[in-house]
């Protein structure tokens, strides 16, 4: 499967897509019906979902595995109510991905591998825009490789937990508002490695409910060293030297609860609510190896607060080779109005999904879904800078994916 | 029929997965009717910056920026006196200041880039009549780098003789554009000539500014009695609105606030052991005549004004620079040593066109006292302050009751000096060209700082008309270059 993951890794960096820049997009099968999954067991996603789910696996030959990407296409609209001016982003598709193995060792413990990007953002405003200053064009992406373990404590419960290595990189271009020169503009690019983990308990409750708690948890992407390299007017060459920054970006927890309801042989309804505890992201802050009088310590305030996303989702099965899925959900925005920065336009989101499983034989399947986000309008600005107006977006998510077990 | 509703949902999804989109804004001109808008003002509304008017800076005016804001919302045309392309020419006749990297007088410690006149632009070209361009009029920007209130009422000040008398009643920049029919013509007869449906009235600050600048009482340019200016302020209103014009007026900065106040310190902390005992050595005899004047029977100096003029220097301190100052007791008849200086106050300012060579490397504020036309004094700063209060009470009260639109310019350059102000990204404040705000004479705005106020101005129009005129993209115009 290394084959597969090196090209995809190529394919990034991916729109944020959730709330702040969060990326929910760990399933093919999942995203078919909401990205619900939690609360109910759907092959070796569940590494991802629900590590307690592991063990739920039926596949004797106990391998499973499971791999996918999405491509998303996204456009963020910019309207300025003083001037009327109007600009929307250029991004570049986004390729998130996944790829999980599980391994049922014995009737108790189960073993996983997942490697997912649960965060992940890239906005090209241009670098001409009004909103230069801010930002021109930003890149984030964050790739999770999770090592992990679950166990049966009786029939009716399980526990699950992994062990998150993150690989973070971040790309800033922004123009630099110096009083002389019009072209001044400074790119700042850092990546590191950091550590998280993610929990879960699963406990059917009736022949028919089962329930699913999660807990993923926060990940500070701790960037020390990143290169700063600024294109100044030669007049400001001396104020402006290149350098080097410290910076943290965290990537906030997750609590999620799920219910997955087995209506019939047939239908299988859920829903869930995620708790990102983006109130953690409280300024983004560049700490610059050699200050000048002109280049002082970088402080961005943030000050995200907690949201929350709802979600339902069902899956009707056709007949023995297909299944179908439908859903929706709303996620909030993590942005209060005052503190809208364009660097990530996120408006609360009304997501809809659908999604189609085929079986090709006994062990193998293929997994494709779509998804159509709507972003709020909203009048919002970035209070400190002095720069707002109303914003929207959409985007348009097919993905595919593949399961197979041997 | 699952398979057949998806195949409705996809196609529709991908179709509605365009670009996001937004309704125009509505821009609209309210009550207000912009098709013939005249600028009535001095260099403010001229366009005069970076010590000069020039022709790219009168396209980038305050006065052409509104005009063409109001255009989007009904306006006409809006015809400017032109300077000749490329030629600037300033009050004193001289040429467009530029950004300049120099030496200094200490190659230690460089300036950062200077203002410096750019060389020859055959300016004065512009004061021969076979340039003037008053044969085009009327024009809708009647704006005249130099006015003061009363000016705009006075006959004469474009006739071009009015040049070589003296004292001096012509301004030149008026000669260049006055009627070529009527040179008798005022500069508010001219605004009439436009038939303005709306106007824009920004004067009084030559009023003051003429004063401030050549450093208070030691300039011959004296402060407009209040009673006068309001005079003049009234009557130039009721012209503008005999004819049923609706309007906008703005108030007066105070002018102390500008970098061309706040830029040279009034003092250095860089007097070593050595230099402060040779200062204060230099100085003791000074000090010593003072006390014993102050000390003689019926003498003309009190000993609170002997002990505030001594002078003395600590290493180590911010020390004040020494000034000469007309206001205390001249002592000089009874000892010629005994010169009117003083140490400035905190308060004090110092102008910008003070020799910065002279302050670090020659000894001016130290070893000899700095001229009072560089200084401005505590009385004068006084003076300055009272009458732009008395003339913004007028201004203000002539808005209300005439019921037109009011921009507070004075609050907006007190927000600029004190806590800056951030604007698409970009943090303007008063500092001398960092804080981007001022043009390089360090007293008219930069073009960005224009457009700042010209945002002010239309937010004050669409208030008072129930308008939506658009606002002007402050970021759209450029910072400074250097002159390579």
């Amino acid at each position: 499967m290394k084959k597969i993951l090196l090209p995809l890794m190529a394919l990034l960096p991916m729109l944020s897509m959730a709330g702040g820049f969060q990326v929910n997009l760990q399933g093919n099968q999942q995203t078919g019906m909401g990205h619900v999954g939690t609360g109910f067991y759907l092959g070796a996603s569940s590494a991802f979902f629900n590590p307690a789910m592991m063990g739920l696996s039926q596949n004797e030959n106990k391998f499973d595995i499971e791999a996918g990407a999405s491509f998303i296409s996204a456009s963020v609209a910019f309207q300025n109510q003083n001037n009327g001016i109007t600009e929307t982003t250029d991004n570049p598709m986004g390729t998130p991905f996944y790829l999980y193995g599980t391994y049922k060792i014995n009737e108790d413990f189960s073993a996983g591998l997942a490697v997912y990007t649960p965060f992940g953002s890239s906005v090209v405003w241009g670098d001409d825009w009004t909103g230069k200053n801010l930002i021109q064009d930003i890149s984030l992406q964050a790739i999770f490789i999770q090592p992990t373990l679950s166990y049966k404590i009786n029939d009716d419960l399980r526990v699950g937990a992994g062990l998150n290595y993150v690989s973070g990189t971040v790309e800033i271009n922004r123009a630099l508002p110096a009083p002389i020169g019009n072209n001044n503009s400074v790119n700042l690019k850092g990546s590191t490695g950091a550590f998280g983990f993610n929990t879960g308990i699963y406990y059917q409750a009736t022949e028919k409910l089962s329930v699913g708690v999660t807990y993923r948890s926060q990940v500070d992407v701790e960037l020390e060293g990143g290169d700063v390299d600024f294109t100044v007017d030669p007049a400001l060459a001396s104020s402006f030297p290149d350098t080097e920054f410290d910076a943290t970006l965290p990537l906030p927890a997750t609590t999620s609860i799920g219910i997955g309801y087995q209506h019939s042989e047939k239908l299988l309804i859920s829903a869930e609510v995620n708790m990102v505890a983006w109130s953690s992201y409280k300024s983004l802050d560049f700490d610059f190896k050699d200050n000048t009088a002109s280049l002082e310590d970088s402080e961005n305030p943030r000050n995200y607060e907690d949201a929350m996303i709802f979600r339902i989702g069902a899956q009707y099965m056709l007949n023995e080779n297909v299944k179908v899925r439908a859903g929706f959900y709303y996620d909030q925005s993590p942005i209060t109005d005052e503190y809208f920065n364009p660097e990530t336009p996120n408006s609360d989101n009304l997501g809809i999904t659908a999604g189609l499983s085929y079986e090709v034989g006994e062990r193998f399947g293929v997994d494709a879904s779509f998804l159509y986000i709507v972003g709020l309008e909203r009048d919002s600005e970035y209070k400190l800078a002095g720069f707002g107006g109303k914003y929207k977006s959409n985007s348009v998510i097919p993905g595919i994916g593949l399961h197979y077990k041997f | 029929m699952k398979k057949y509703k998806l195949l409705y949902i996809l196609p529709a999804a991908l179709l509605f997965g365009c670009e996001p989109e937004f309704e125009d804004v509505d821009f609209n001109g309210g009550s207000a009717d912009f098709s013939s808008y005249v600028s009535v003002g001095n260099s403010l509304t001229a366009g005069y910056q970076n010590n000069a008017l020039k022709r790219d800076k009168q396209e980038a005016s305050i006065s052409a920026m509104l005009a063409g804001q109001f255009r989007e919302v009904g306006g006409g045309e809006f015809k400017q006196p032109l300077m000749d392309p490329g030629v600037g020419l300033g009050s004193s006749l001289n040429a467009e200041f530029g950004l300049y990297i120099l030496p200094g007088c200490n190659p230690d410690n460089p300036p950062g880039p200077t203002p410096q006149p750019i060389a020859a632009q055959g300016q004065l070209d512009q004061l021969n009549p076979a340039n003037f361009v008053g044969s085009d009029g009327p024009f809708n920007n009647v704006g005249v780098p130099g006015a003061k209130s009363f000016h705009l009422l006075a006959p004469g000040y474009g006739n071009i003789a009015g040049l070589a008398a003296d004292p001096r009643t012509a301004n030149p920049f008026y000669v260049r554009f006055c009627n070529s029919t009527n040179s008798q013509e005022t500069v508010v007869e001219a605004a009439m000539r436009a038939s303005p449906t709306f106007f824009s009235l920004w004067i009084g600050n030559n009023d003051v500014l003429g004063y401030s600048t050549t450093g208070g009482e030691e300039g011959d340019d004296m402060i407009t009695p209040t009673a006068m200016f309001s005079g003049a302020y009234k009557q130039t209103l009721a012209a503008l609105t005999s004819n049923g014009a609706e309007g906008v007026i703005a108030n007066i900065p105070y002018v102390t606030s500008i970098p061309y106040f706040t830029t040279v310190p009034n003092g250095t902390d860089a007097i070593t052991e050595g230099q402060a005992a040779q200062l204060n050595a230099g100085y003791a005899a000074y000090n010593a005549g003072l006390d014993q004047v102050a000390s003689s029977p019926n003498s003309p100096l009190t000993q609170a004004e002997a002990d505030r003029r001594k002078i003395s220097f600590e290493a180590g301190n911010f020390n004040t620079f020494v000034v000469l100052d007309p206001n205390l007791t001249d002592l000089t008849s009874i000892n010629p040593a005994l010169v009117n200086m003083r140490q400035s106050t905190l308060e004090e300012l110092m102008v910008l066109v003070t020799p910065g060579d002279s302050l670090s490397c020659f000894g001016m504020g130290t070893a000899t006292p700095i001229p009072g036309k560089y200084h401005i004094n505590a009385v004068e700063l006084d003076k300055i302050k009272t009458a732009i209060d008395e003339y913004n009470v007028v201004i203000k009260n002539e808005a209300e009751t005439r019921g037109l639109a009011f921009v507070d310019a004075n609050a907006r350059l007190q927000e600029l000096a004190s806590s800056g102000i951030a604007i698409d990204g970009i943090n303007f404040n008063s500092d001398f060209i960092a804080g981007g705000a001022f043009s390089l004479d360090g007293v008219h705005p930069s073009t960005r700082g224009y457009a700042i106020i010209a945002n002010d101005f239309i937010a004050a129009i669409n208030a008072k008309y129930g308008a939506n005129v658009p606002s002007v993209v402050v970021s759209s115009y450029p910072a400074f270059e250097v002159v390579q």
